[in-house]
């Protein structure tokens, strides 16, 4: 990537964090800001996946098709482009385009990134503003199904910038949400058997909170027992803030 | 590591699990200076070559292996274009037979044996009469997360050569038939390869007075050795799925071992069988052809143990393509789409696009039901329920609303859903910007 990039990037929001926890991506526009990067946020839709899982290819098509050519357009061939939800993130890297190829489709396949994934590349650039402060959290970290295929583990090297975290456990294996999947009538009884594993997790680990980039991986964790969950976006807000209030 | 004793009369290997080698690299986990091995990226790679070449000469292959076949008189060939034909021809040759004996493999009991159902001709799985102690009704392994993870630990070099057998000796056979789904056939030799982690293959094919060897159209490849590698491919990267499956089935056991000799001569059929695989290379699903079975795309598939319906199959998300598109079931719709197959495919079958495809053209065919486009745009239903936010969040939690939404979308009235955002993020970073 060109140096003279990082001074923007472009933001794909997702569903989740737009409508139902809006501090996702209020933090990452504060992270990005205290890093001297502009967000922009383009004019969006859904990504299209929840459309292809219920095999409806039309309404797919017609979002994927929209959204492509506003982020490409938004990002002129310089800005790269961030989500913060690790499906909205394969469908716009890897899914989208198999179906719906395109030039626009390749251009946003080839510069996305995780948030997380971006945090890292502005550290391994020497660009990352480091001025976290303490966050005494113990933690356990779930890696979502999305960016687990994709071989992302950003988040955990995010986590180790952080003083006073704690990582107690990582789980890799998937929570039984998928989505919509887990709250499907038909679904539930899987999705619940699936679930088992990280609930027994977080009952026997005992953590602060679950650290987990998926809004629905989230929801799964949190409806057995009542957890906290940190999206690392949110977790980084929370260490600049603490660091301002450590400096006061 | 094997040699092939060159011989003008097809053979049958039967590769398994090898004690010596897997002796040598246990105790190479414990510090002993380690054998050298291929990576599982280099064994990958050469499996992949492979299956591509092989796919470019599947025509040609077969051809090859039929005329191969054909020298030999003793060996009756057939070819079958589909299940219902292969169960007619079975029936034909052998009437309805008393006992038949099956390998557990994909072609046989998923494409087959529902078939044979039909037409009145019961079977067993022998594999399951090979249980010690089949009074061990509980599973211990219940999900994928519960495996050893054995890749990990270097066992690259277990699957070897146990077994050939060579059918111009004519031993004595008792009265049954067996029917066994071929993991690999030579086009240039007639010979054919097995994986066995029990021990009921090579014994079906000392045993049966009558076999039909049934050969997929994908499963024959150019020479022994592509056979080898392919054979010895699908113990490595199977390896973890079998242990998943290890569990006794008391409707499939059998004593084989109790039926009677008998002096009839032994009947060796080899039925070369379609079943779709032909029209698959010019359409876009045409990578299934590139599959070993090796069931490595069940190993991550976190619904695959959870499966009401799976008992009389071999599960894999790739085997449920499969049937579907055979016409034999309906698209795999309890998918979650996680992309955990296709990470593990050692071959790099996109089965995850393949299930979206195939879902996608059975309901272009059939129209979608109104559930289906209820749920096929979450953000519309967002869009309303922050308009509505807080009272729809309110609203959301009575047990009466949940009941009716449980009826009609089909979301179940336990899940937990997510609460609307009063304010999305874009409205307020429009604010912010403009205001």
């Amino acid at each position: 990537m060109r140096k003279e990039s990082m001074d923007k990037v472009v933001y794909f929001t997702g569903c989740f964090s737009n409508y139902y926890d809006p501090e996702i991506s209020k933090s990452l526009v504060y992270v990005m800001e205290k890093n001297g990067i502009e967000v922009i946020v383009p004019g969006q839709l859904c990504c299209g996946m929840p459309m292809m899982a219920n095999a409806n290819f039309k309404g797919a098509k017609r979002n994927y098709t929209k959204i492509v050519r506003s982020l490409y357009e938004a990002s002129k061939g310089t800005y790269p482009i961030v989500t913060t939800c690790p499906s909205c993130n394969m469908m716009l890297k890897k899914e989208g385009k198999a179906f719906f190829p395109s030039e626009e489709a390749e251009y946003v396949s080839q510069n996305i990134y995780d948030s997380s994934e971006f945090i890292v590349l502005l550290d391994l650039n020497n660009k990352l503003n480091k001025d976290f402060g303490r966050l005494e959290l113990k933690v356990l970290y779930h890696n979502p199904c999305h960016l687990k295929v994709q071989n992302i583990e950003a988040t955990l090297y995010v986590l180790k910038l952080i003083p006073g975290i704690q990582v107690l456990g990582i789980n890799r294996d998937c929570c039984g949400m998928g989505g919509s999947f887990g709250m499907k009538k038909k679904n539930y009884p899987i999705s619940s058997a699936i679930g088992k594993k990280i609930w027994k997790m977080v009952e026997d680990l005992k953590p602060d909170g679950v650290v987990t980039e998926c809004g629905g991986c989230g929801l799964q964790i949190s409806s057995k027992t009542p957890i906290q969950i940190y999206h690392p976006m949110v977790l980084i807000k929370m260490a600049y803030s603490a660091a301002a209030q450590e400096a006061a | 590591m094997f040699m092939i004793v060159n011989t003008s009369v097809p053979k049958v290997f039967v590769f398994e699990p090898s004690s010596d080698e897997k002796r040598k690299n246990v105790a190479s986990i414990y510090g002993r200076k380690k054998i050298a091995t291929k990576t599982l990226d280099q064994i990958k790679e050469e499996l992949k070559e492979i299956r591509l070449k092989n796919r470019e000469t599947i025509e040609t292959n077969t051809e090859r292996f039929r005329n191969t076949l054909e020298k030999y008189p003793h060996l009756k060939i057939h070819f079958a274009p589909d299940a219902k034909s292969l169960s007619e021809i079975i029936k034909r040759v052998t009437g309805i037979p008393k006992f038949v004996s099956l390998n557990k493999s994909n072609v046989v009991i998923n494409e087959i044996r529902p078939y044979l159902k039909k037409l009145g001709i019961n079977s067993y799985i022998r594999y399951f009469s090979e249980f010690e102690d089949l009074s061990l009704e509980k599973k211990f392994l219940v999900d994928y997360w519960m495996l050893p993870g054995l890749h990990a630990k270097n066992l690259l070099e277990t699957f070897d050569l146990k077994e050939t057998i060579d059918f111009s000796k004519n031993g004595r056979s008792r009265t049954y038939v067996s029917i066994l789904g071929v993991n690999a056939a030579s086009a240039e030799t007639g010979n054919l390869y097995f994986l066995q982690h029990m021990s009921n293959i090579s014994k079906d094919i000392k045993e049966a007075n009558t076999i039909f060897f049934i050969v997929p159209l994908e499963k024959i490849v150019k020479d022994d050795y592509s056979a080898k590698v392919h054979v010895r491919s699908m113990g490595i990267f199977g390896l973890e799925s079998v242990i998943l499956d290890l569990k006794p089935k008391k409707e499939e056991e059998f004593d084989f071992e109790g039926l009677p000799f008998t002096d009839k001569e032994k009947e060796i059929h080899i039925v070369i069988f379609d079943n779709l695989r032909k029209s698959l290379l010019s359409s876009h699903y045409t990578d299934l052809l590139l599959c070993i079975d090796c069931r490595a795309c069940a190993r991550q598939c976190p619904v695959g143990q959870h499966l009401p319906d799976m008992k009389d199959k071999v599960y894999s998300p790739k085997n449920l393509l499969l049937l579907h598109l055979q016409g034999a079931i309906k698209p795999f719709e309890l998918c979650l789409h996680c992309g955990r197959c296709e990470v593990e495919c050692p071959v790099g079958i996109q089965i995850p696009e393949l299930l979206w495809k195939a879902q996608v053209e059975y309901y272009q065919r059939k129209g979608r039901s109104i559930l289906k486009k209820m749920l096929d745009n979450p953000e519309l239903l967002a869009k309303i329920g922050v308009y509505f936010a807080p009272f729809s969040n309110w609203v959301m939690k009575f047990p009466l609303v949940r009941a009716i939404m449980k009826v009609f979308p089909g979301i179940h009235n336990r899940a937990k859903l997510p609460s609307f955002s009063q304010q999305t993020f874009r409205e307020w970073y429009e604010k912010r910007k403009h205001g």
